[in-house]
């Protein structure tokens, strides 16, 4: 066997090819030699049966007929001709059963065929023999004899043939394969010869692309890959190189990393650490690779346990990658803190290979994050704050609104002709009100940014403490009584007599607590109670309401600016927000605060405590002097006198021009009026002038300057600054520059009554003794007769009022007053008109306080109108 | 006398090689009117059947025609024949003499034309080719012919051989006229679906009698006689007579009933009167 395999391993494939396809085609041959003449030999063997069948079949019926004739000659002319006409027929024999015989023969044939392929072929010789019947009576029996001589000579015949295809198809398949393959094995053997070259390093050996398309294509696909290993070699090598730098450049990128990274094996050694981690932990890299957590860090630390327990969650693939903030004590440098990144890296196969790590130190970042948070806080609080006064400023703009729509409104309608005095009284007083309302709210403002600028600043003067309640209560009892509210101070005597503190501002405060508590009082009433610890020096106010009171959340937000129990409370009532926190912050100044108990729905109490300073033999009353009683009475009547002298009114508005002159004018003075800083300077070094009154804000020239140049010039006149600033540098510097005192805008009527009458003499009666004319008779003697008849009449109209006033009878006194100032007007008389409109002005407010005075003016005006009257008769001009 | 001796001499040796060759095969004859396979097919059965009640091996025997069939019988080469052309003067002296016959409706000669022939009558056939069997027909040639002469109506007659072969010849067209067995022509007809139109029939004969030789014993004749009297009844009998009817497409099986020379005298006077071949 062993030397069959040798024996076919030394042949080629040419050989094997031919031999094999050399015996495939005689096997084939054979088998389809074999199974045509099989088929062949069973094809003839079932034809001559079949052939013989008929032929039995046709003689049958003729033998029978010709039987019953008894024509033999006949029956032998059929038996001869089918043997003729019948190769394969040898012999026919017919037997007519009663001793009857004809038989007929055929030609013997020659036997071609071999005897051997006869043998082969084993063709059967057979005879047929059959009864004849002809309707159940039978004629004999007819028997054929078969040769198998022409079957094997045909059969031979096509044995030859078969033979002669089979050479000429084996001889056509031989050449074939020998040149089909010639070409092609060229290319096989040159294919192994280049695979061969190609593995001993030729990369560039190529086989021509010859032969089949089999070898064609390997030779190609040989090509191509010799190319593509080639270049793939090329592209190795390349690879190589480029993976050394890359490898370099890894470790040279790793070492740059800024940030503490390392990695370290499956065991926890570590395997390699960048510079970065060498300065973090001042442990150099080749102290530590190789070596694992419990080299860096001091044994049984906390940083040791948790680094352990997080590797283990990593390697044991609880987690894909960490972070983690940790403290590390022990560090170059003290005490850092660190956030640790982890994850695991890989095999290719996916097996965990090991853990990276970087670590970022947070320490900076943690201060600043602190500083930013810090900064975050201010930032809110700043957001807050602007936030509210955000909403302050809306508030405000609402509050400053609203008065002034007031103002505006009813000042327009005054210019109403059709308004009655009721409806002129109404307007007055609402614009009155509004106006102090507004005043409020920009005090209230200055204040805040006083507190804000931290220029709050409070007096420590010497005040009476009883004349400051007087007129507290004085204030507080109008608000009260306006609304149907009692209002009552209770002194827990012993009281001081004087304090030392700032008056204006505990009125202030005082005023503040008891509006807030009349307008949050709907019925009842509002009560102040003072009273003063000795021990502590301090001074104790309470002021308690039945009003609506607060919750405990309201009473949280109190005090805070711009705030007021919620904005519903707002809404209702109104209000800026600020009363509360500036009145805190003034007791604050004052060494004291403000508390507050409420209870919703019941009321509440606000406690003011301040502390005031110690006053030598400082006396304690101990009930309420009686000069505080009468005191209460009135307070806005102005009971001033009228002055006299000459004023210089150094004011560039027109409105408060025409105000100031106003309020000069009832006073009595003369006025002379600078539009600015530099007109006032020369009229005031030009004139005589017992008062300048001087704005500080001009064109030109404003009033710093003016005084600063007056003073400079030598001018030693009474000049009294006035100023819209609040600021109590804007004040101080106007002292300094030589004012002698200042008067703040708005200007407060009885203020600024009180301040001329500082500076100018009061005015004498003489003055306003002088006859009084009709202005009718300026424009001729005509309406001497009219005026003549007025002035008879005046005294019992004079006398009327009188009566009126004794009997006050002020409805009375009204119509009187209202008919004396249309019949004085229309006779001339305009002052006296004019007079008994401020009088009716007067009743219509129900100030019947004033009415004596205004009495006595009018009286006074009525004696000159009357004393006129010798200056108009006939015989006075003679 | 010598010559009678002679005579006798030849007949009775005719007649024993006759009887001799009778005794030995039993040739039964069949007077053609059909082809022979039809023939044996429709015969065969029957002999068979006959030769096994009877004892009496009968064989079917006949010419090629119905001439050569009369001449086979004429030489005594049937013992048993069925036929009617024994009574003429001359065959009649040979001694068959007549033991049955079929039971079926006497036959007639019939002279036809073709159902769409223009020929009306006989007369029209004067010179006309007239199909016959052959010249022994009984009803198929004297018969017809003897009237036709008697009509003075002259026709050049064909013979087909057998009675449907000339039937076959009207059939095709290849004759105007025939002269047949009018009972065989009615099967032919029905078998082969042919119209046609009887110009002449003749007067009833009975229809064609089994005759025995007359050197034949007569137990065996007997024998013979009632196995063929006996096939109506008996059941393979009846078979095969109805079957035998099959083959010749005759609705009825044609059964054998007894009959004997004094049945076929108007055949003899027929031939001592006929003006045929006179």
């Amino acid at each position: 066997m062993a030397q069959l395999r040798d024996f076919w391993a030394r042949w080629g494939l040419l050989h094997r090819l031919l031999l094999t396809v050399g015996l495939c085609i005689l096997l084939g041959f054979g088998v389809q030699v074999y199974l045509s003449l099989n088929t062949s030999t069973e094809e003839q063997r079932q034809r001559h049966q079949q052939e013989v069948e008929e032929l039995i079949g046709v003689l049958s019926t003729l033998i029978a007929e010709q039987a019953i004739i008894g024509d033999y000659a006949t029956i032998k002319q059929f038996l001869s001709s089918q043997v003729k006409k019948r190769q394969v027929v040898q012999r026919i024999t017919w037997n007519d059963g009663e001793g009857g015989l004809v038989s007929v023969s055929g030609r013997m044939q020659q036997e071609i065929a071999p005897l051997w392929f006869v043998e082969l072929l084993n063709l059967p010789k057979f005879h047929v023999q059959r009864d004849i019947q002809l309707a159940g009576t039978p004629y004999g029996n007819i028997k054929v004899s078969i040769t198998n001589v022409p079957a094997a000579n045909k059969l031979w015949y096509q044995f030859l043939q078969h033979t002669f295809n089979l050479l000429l198809v084996m001889l056509s398949v031989f050449i074939s394969i020998a040149l089909v393959l010639r070409v092609n094995l060229k290319t096989m053997q040159q294919l192994s010869l280049a695979a061969d070259q190609f593995g001993r390093g030729d990369h560039g050996v190529r086989v021509h692309a010859a032969g089949a398309r089999e070898l064609h294509t390997a030779a190609q696909a040989f090509n191509n890959m010799a190319n593509q290993s080639e270049q793939l070699l090329t592209q190795l090598r390349a690879s190589k190189q480029e993976v050394l730098e890359q490898l370099n450049f890894n470790m040279e990128l790793f070492d740059a990393v800024p940030i503490p990274v390392f990695y370290k094996d499956t065991d926890g050694i570590y395997l390699g650490v960048n510079h970065a981690w060498e300065t973090f932990f001042g442990i150099s890299k080749d102290e530590v690779v190789g070596k694992t957590l419990a080299h860096i860090y001091p044994p049984d630390s906390d940083a040791l346990k948790h680094h352990y327990h997080a590797d283990q969650k990593l390697l044991n693939r609880h987690e894909d990658n960490q972070r983690y903030e940790i403290t590390l004590p022990d560090l170059p440098g003290g005490e850092h803190y660190a956030l640790f990144s982890k994850a695991v890296y890989h095999y290719t196969d996916g097996q965990i290979r090991g853990i990276i790590g970087a670590i970022t130190d947070l320490t900076k970042i943690r201060q600043s994050e602190q500083k930013a948070q810090a900064a975050l806080l201010d930032k809110y609080e700043a957001e807050a704050a602007s936030k509210a006064k955000s909403s302050f400023l809306a508030n405000m703009s609402h509050e400053i609104r609203t008065p002034l729509t007031a103002i505006i409104g009813f000042s327009e309608s005054l210019l109403d002709e059709s308004l009655t005095m009721q409806e002129r009284v109404h307007a007055t007083e609402t614009i009155n009100r509004s106006s102090e309302h507004l005043l409020q709210i920009i005090n209230d403002i200055l204040d805040l940014s006083k507190i804000e600028a931290n220029k709050l600043e409070t007096e420590q003067t010497e005040f009476a403490l009883m004349e400051m309640l007087a007129a507290v209560q004085s204030l507080v009892s109008f608000s009260a009584r306006s609304k149907g509210l009692s209002f009552n101070v209770q002194y827990h005597f012993p009281l001081p007599e004087k304090v030392c503190g700032d008056a204006l501002r505990l009125k202030q405060i005082l005023i503040n607590l008891c509006n807030n508590a009349i307008k949050f009082t709907e019925e009842g009433g509002v009560s102040l109670s003072v009273s003063y610890k000795a021990t502590t020096g301090m001074l104790c106010f309470d002021v308690e309401d039945s009003g609506i009171g607060m919750s405990p959340d309201q009473l949280s937000k109190l005090f805070n600016p711009f705030v007021q129990a919620d904005e519903s409370t707002t809404r209702k009532y109104g209000g800026t927000g600020l009363g509360l926190y500036v009145s805190r912050q003034f007791a604050n100044c004052m060494h004291g605060d403000i508390s507050v108990k409420s209870q919703l729905n019941k009321g509440s109490c606000f406690s003011l405590q301040i502390k005031t300073d110690e006053i030598d033999n400082v006396t304690f009353l101990t009930e309420l002097p009686e000069l505080l009683v009468n005191k209460y009475a009135n307070i806005k009547a102005d009971t001033g006198k009228a002055v006299e002298g000459r004023i210089l009114l150094a004011e560039d508005n027109k409105d408060n021009q025409q105000l100031i002159l106003f309020y000069l004018s009832k006073l009595g003075a003369t006025v002379s009026l600078a539009e600015d800083g530099e007109v006032a300077v020369q009229k005031a070094m030009q004139e005589q002038f017992d008062l300048i009154l001087m704005d500080m804000q001009m064109p030109v020239l404003d009033g710093f300057m003016a005084t600063r140049q007056l003073r400079e010039a030598g001018y030693t006149g009474a000049i009294v600054a006035l100023t819209a600033n609040a600021m109590q540098e804007d004040i101080d510097k106007c002292l300094s520059l030589g004012c002698d005192q200042f008067m703040q805008k708005p200007i407060e009527r009885s203020s600024f009554n009180a301040i001329i009458r500082q500076y100018l003499a009061p005015a004498t009666e003489q003055a306003h003794a002088e006859p009084l004319l009709s202005h009718l008779l300026k424009d001729g003697p005509e309406f001497l007769d009219l005026v003549l008849s007025f002035i008879h009449q005046l005294p019992a109209r004079m006398n009327s009022l009188f009566d009126a006033i004794s009997r006050h009878d002020w409805q009375l006194l009204s119509q009187l007053v209202h008919d004396l100032k249309a019949v004085s007007g229309g006779y001339g008389y305009l002052e006296m008109s004019d007079m008994a409109a401020r009088l009716e002005f007067i009743l219509a407010r129900n100030n019947y306080q004033s009415v004596t005075r205004m009495m006595r003016e009018l009286n006074a005006l009525a004696d000159r109108i009357i004393a006129s009257e010798n200056l108009l008769k006939p015989e006075s001009n003679t | 006398m010598y010559f009678m001796r002679t005579c006798l001499l030849f007949l009775f040796t005719t007649l024993t090689s006759v009887v001799n060759a009778a005794e030995q095969s039993n040739y039964f004859g069949v007077i053609n009117q059909r082809s022979i396979a039809l023939t044996a097919k429709y015969w065969n059965p029957i002999l068979n059947y006959v030769s096994q009640k009877s004892g009496v091996p009968l064989k079917l025997r006949m010419g090629k025609t119905a001439p050569k069939t009369t001449a086979m019988t004429v030489r005594g080469e049937h013992a048993f024949v069925y036929t009617n052309h024994m009574f003429t003067e001359e065959r009649d002296k040979l001694g068959y003499r007549v033991i049955l016959r079929m039971q079926t409706p006497s036959i007639n000669a019939i002279i036809i034309v073709r159902d769409d022939s223009a020929i009306k009558s006989l007369a029209e056939l004067n010179q006309q080719q007239v199909a016959f069997p052959h010249s022994n027909a009984f009803v198929g040639y004297w018969v017809p012919m003897d009237h036709l002469m008697r009509s003075g109506i002259t026709v050049q007659p064909s013979y087909a051989g057998n009675q449907e072969g000339a039937m076959a010849q009207v059939h095709h067209g290849k004759a105007v006229a025939a002269a047949v067995n009018k009972q065989v022509l009615e099967r032919y007809a029905s078998r082969e679906n042919f119209s046609y139109r009887g110009l002449w029939t003749s007067e009833p004969y009975l229809s064609i009698p089994i005759m025995a030789h007359p050197a034949l014993q007569q137990d065996k004749v007997e024998a013979v006689r009632k196995a063929f009297i006996d096939m109506k009844n008996d059941v393979l009998g009846q078979k095969i007579l109805k079957a035998s009817a099959a083959v010749i497409k005759s609705r009825k099986p044609l059964e054998f009933i007894y009959a004997d020379d004094k049945d076929y005298s108007n055949y003899r006077n027929f031939y001592r009167n006929t003006i045929v071949n006179k």
